[in-house]
Order: structure tokens, then sequence, then C-alpha cells
């Protein structure tokens, strides 16, 4: 079915070039290079089990030098292609590490049937809560400089399912509530993007949400998928799962972005829940909350709040998102200078709390050989980021 | 004398004509519709000639531009370029299109069903007022 839909997508990619219109091209370029310096310190780091049953631990202290980072650059093409079809591509470069790296962020068809019904098909961003669609590559969009722990993508160490192939449904402005419907038959969860994940199941992700005055959007969005014994959870700290089973992402939105108001104000809520086949069900949970206040056009200070955690509680990990219980407290304060819709400079003090409980240690016929202990790691990071459109 | 002084060298705000193409079968629009329709926020066609709408406007800063983006959007001009990328990007729904005149916005609104423009009356001519329709007078 999978590969059904990565045909049907490259035949609509393909005709869509077919059409004799005046194509209206336009291009852009986004960047944003990125000044940090961090500091971590490291208690109880976990190296091992010893031949008598104890934990090994350590404590490590990381600094970095200042260091300038060129950031994704990315280059963003949309064009016309007749009254209802319109196309989208984007591309991602980037060598923030070793190698240079590519990527094809979104490829994507848009077909406008009328204003409550269009369909897009290609490689696009999921339907997940509000951040997911709204800024993304596009960083001098994007109120802060990264985008909160919850809601980050695989390749930035988040759990986010963040953009896939398929088909998506959609109408917006329905009524006077401004009602909004997305409907996306996708990959689904394991897809890197590569041909690695084949299985034959489809992901479902559906999302609702109204806009009852100018820039207050409400959204509720769900993802199904079943996920596969032996498959690789998306954020690799599981290579093998144990078990099949179903995978739902609830995703709770509100925020309010008015470009013409002085608050800004975002909180998403996501429950992710896997339900295995033999092994019973877990679950994981995180939220933020982001708070700006445009004090004059141009200088907006903010701040955010961002809570994870993996398992039900500190006792009992989630078989599908990191088998030991792990909490995430991250704070960021920030300061965003607004020199005109195409430069944005932003300043940014992160804490970033990680707490991974790790369990006594019982052995079968000798009891208990050793407590558990908590792994803490302790991040601080200054962030400068110029983010430009051109 | 300095405040008369002052106020013969200020620049005069611009009474601007919001003009759209003949085929339209729109007559008037208030400020609160044109706004609607010239940012494609509810509807992105027109409902009875079934066009796309396409917005016209200014390359660059100038007093029409002003008097329409503070009296008809209420927005700034970099709010209005941060909405139409934010649309680009999220949609891929094309932005605005721009012009160096008014001569220029006249053409391209006369040639486009679905256009909707904003020039200033002074530049519509006899000639020009019988290419495109004005659906609205802002002072």
């Amino acid at each position: 079915m999978k590969t059904r839909l990565k045909f049907l997508t490259l035949v609509i990619l393909a005709g869509s070039t077919l059409h004799s219109f005046a194509q209206d091209t336009k291009i852009r370029f986004f960047g944003q290079p990125v000044i940090t310096n961090y500091k971590t310190t490291e208690k109880n780091q976990f190296n091992g089990v010893n031949g008598s049953g104890e934990y090994i631990k350590s404590d490590t202290t990381y600094k970095s030098e200042s260091n300038f980072n060129t950031g994704n650059f990315v280059l963003f093409v949309t064009s016309q292609l007749s009254e209802r079809l319109s196309v989208l591509g984007e591309a991602n470069f980037n060598n923030d590490k070793k190698d240079f790296e590519f990527e094809m962020q979104r490829l994507m068809v848009r077909y406008y049937i009328q204003d409550y019904f269009s369909v897009r098909v290609g490689k696009m961003f999921t339907p997940i809560g509000y951040w997911n669609n709204q800024y993304t590559m596009g960083l001098v969009l994007q109120p802060t400089i990264q985008r909160p722990f919850a809601i980050r993508p695989i390749s930035e160490g988040g759990p986010l399912q963040y953009r896939d192939i398929g088909v998506q449904f959609e109408g917006d402005n329905i009524t006077n509530t401004r009602f909004s419907y997305k409907l996306f038959l996708g990959n689904g969860i394991g897809y890197y993007g590569s041909d690695d994940k084949n299985d034959d199941h489809i992901a479902v992700t559906a999302q609702v949400g109204a806009e009852p005055i100018d820039g207050l959007k409400i959204l509720a969005s769900t993802m199904m998928d079943r996920i596969e014994k032996g498959r690789p959870n998306p954020n690799g700290t599981i290579s093998s799962l144990p078990d099949n089973g179903d995978l739902q992402l609830f995703v709770a939105s509100l925020a309010y972005m008015n470009p013409t108001k002085k608050p800004e104000f975002i909180a998403e809520l996501l429950s992710q829940t896997s339900k295995f086949d033999n092994l019973g069900s877990y679950s994981s949970h995180s939220y933020y909350i982001y708070g700006g206040y445009k004090i004059t056009d141009k200088v907006t200070p903010y701040a955010m709040y961002n809570y994870t955690q993996a398992g039900r509680s500190t006792t009992e990990g989630d078989l599908y998102f990191a088998p030991i219980p792990v909490q995430v407290n991250q704070i960021t304060l920030g300061i965003r200078y607004k020199l005109n819709s195409n430069f944005v400079l932003k300043a940014e003090y992160e804490t970033e709390t990680n707490k991974q409980f790790y369990q006594d240690i019982v052995v079968p016929g000798f009891g208990k050989t050793d407590n558990g202990f908590v792994n803490t790691v302790k991040n601080n990071r200054v962030r400068i980021q110029f983010a430009f459109a051109f | 004398m300095l405040f008369i002084m002052l106020t013969a060298f200020a620049p005069a705000a611009s009474e601007i004509a919001v003009i759209v193409n003949n085929e339209n079968t729109v007559d008037k629009l208030t400020p609160g519709e044109v706004k609607l329709y010239w940012l494609r926020k509810i509807k992105k066609r027109w409902p009875d000639i079934n066009k796309n709408i396409k917005p016209a406007d200014r390359k660059s800063k100038c007093s029409e531009q002003d008097t329409f983006y503070e009296s008809v959007l209420g927005m700034s001009a970099n709010d209005v370029e941060t909405y139409f990328t934010q649309k680009q990007y999220e949609n891929a729904e094309k932005p605005q299109d721009k012009f160096s005149s008014d001569d220029s916005i006249i053409d391209f609104v006369a040639g486009e069903p679905g256009a909707i423009g904003f020039v200033n009356v002074s530049s519509l001519s006899a000639a020009a007022k019988s290419k495109v329709k004005v659906v609205l007078i802002v002072k």
C-alpha cells in the first residue's frame, strides 16, 4: 500500500508539470546561522553494570567554546501551475555536522477544488498540532530559535514524525468559526525518507480546528499507526521493538498569534499511547507553553516552558518511546528583534534538566544487588540566531 | 509660521481607489470586505466569476500603499509581508503581485479577471476608468 502511495505521488508530481499555463514561480531562500555556547554537567552518568550486579557511574562536565554554525539553508520554491494547481518544493542544505547534508523537506502538489476542499499529494508536514505546520524550516517566521523539545523532529532527537509522504484532504474557513479539517494518509512511523520501512500499514492523521477570532486557533490532532516487532522507533532510543502494536498520538493545541496584536501565546499538549498486542499499554506525554509580548513593532521578549515525560511514572518506562523513564524540563528565555519581515535576530538562554530513572537491580536468586539511581544531565545554553529570507 | 511651513511640505495622504476587473460582478465593497478579499483570508476565489483572487500591491513604499495598509488592512508593511510569506510557506499560496506604478496595477487588473488592487484616484484617467471597476474609495 505504501509503495502504491509513493507511485501515486510520483505520477501526480510528473503530471503536474505537463500543464501548459503561464507559470508563476516564486523562489525564496531561508537562512539561519546560529552562535551557540553551552555547558553540560552530568551527575551519575551510567557506564554499565559490574560483575557484582552494581551500577558503574561517574560525574562529568562538558563546556563548549562559542561556535558559529551555519544552520540550515533552505531553498523554497512555489509555483502556480494553473488556477487551481500549485506546487511547493523545499530543500534543506546543512553542514552542522562533519558531513554536508541535503534533504528534501517537502515536495508536493496542491489541487484547490473549492474553498472548503483541496487535496495535497507528495511529501509534506504531517498535520500534527500547530507549530509543525506553521514554522518548521522557515525560521524567520518561527518565534523561537529552536522548536519546542516535544515536537522536535527525529533529526533533532525528538519523537515527532513531522513530515511524511502521502495524500492530504483539507478545507478551512468553514462557517463563521472558520472551522478547518485535514485528513492525511501516509507512510507513518518509521519512515525516514528512504525505503527502509516498507510495511503494509498506512498511518492516518487527522486534525480539526477553528479560528473563532483572528489569530486564535484551537486544534485537535491525532495520528494512528501500526508498529511492528523488530522495527526501530523513530528517535532511535529503541532499535528493535519487542512486539507488534497500535500507536496513537493525540495533540491539543491553542494558539493566539496575531501579527497586529501585542500578546503571543502557544500551548500544545501531546499524549502518546502504544498498545502492544501481548505486552500491555504504555504512554508518554509532553507539553509546552510559549508566551511573548511585543513591546514595540520590532522587539518581542518571550519565554517558553517545556515538559516531557517518557513513561507513566518514574518507575515505569515506555516500551515504545524510552524503556528507562525520562523527565525533561526546559525553560527558555529570549528576545526577538524583527528588523523587517525578512530579517529577525533572536537571542536565547535555555536551561534544561534531563533525568533518567534507573531502577533497582534485582538478580533472580540473589535478590536486589544495587539501588536504582537518577542520572541527571543539566544543560545551559546561550544562542543567537540570525534568521533571514530573501 | 513654522507650522505652516511644516504642513506645506508634509506629504499629503493619498486618496486611493480599490479597483477590480470589469468582468467581476462585485460593484461595491466595504473596507472590511476588501481586507478579506485582498488578503485571501476567507475566500481564495471570487464567488460569481469563479476565478482566483489576485491581490496587486506596490513594489516599494509609497503614500498609496501606506493609506491602503493603514486604512483598509490595519497592518504594517512588515505584517503584510509576513502574512503572505506565512501563507506561501504553509499552503503553497501565491503571494501578492507587486508593481512599480499605478499604471502597471491598472493594466494588471484590466487583464486579470480575479485581480484586485489599489491606485491613487488621480491615476484613474477616463481611459483607465473604462478598463477597471472602482469598488471603494478611501481617503
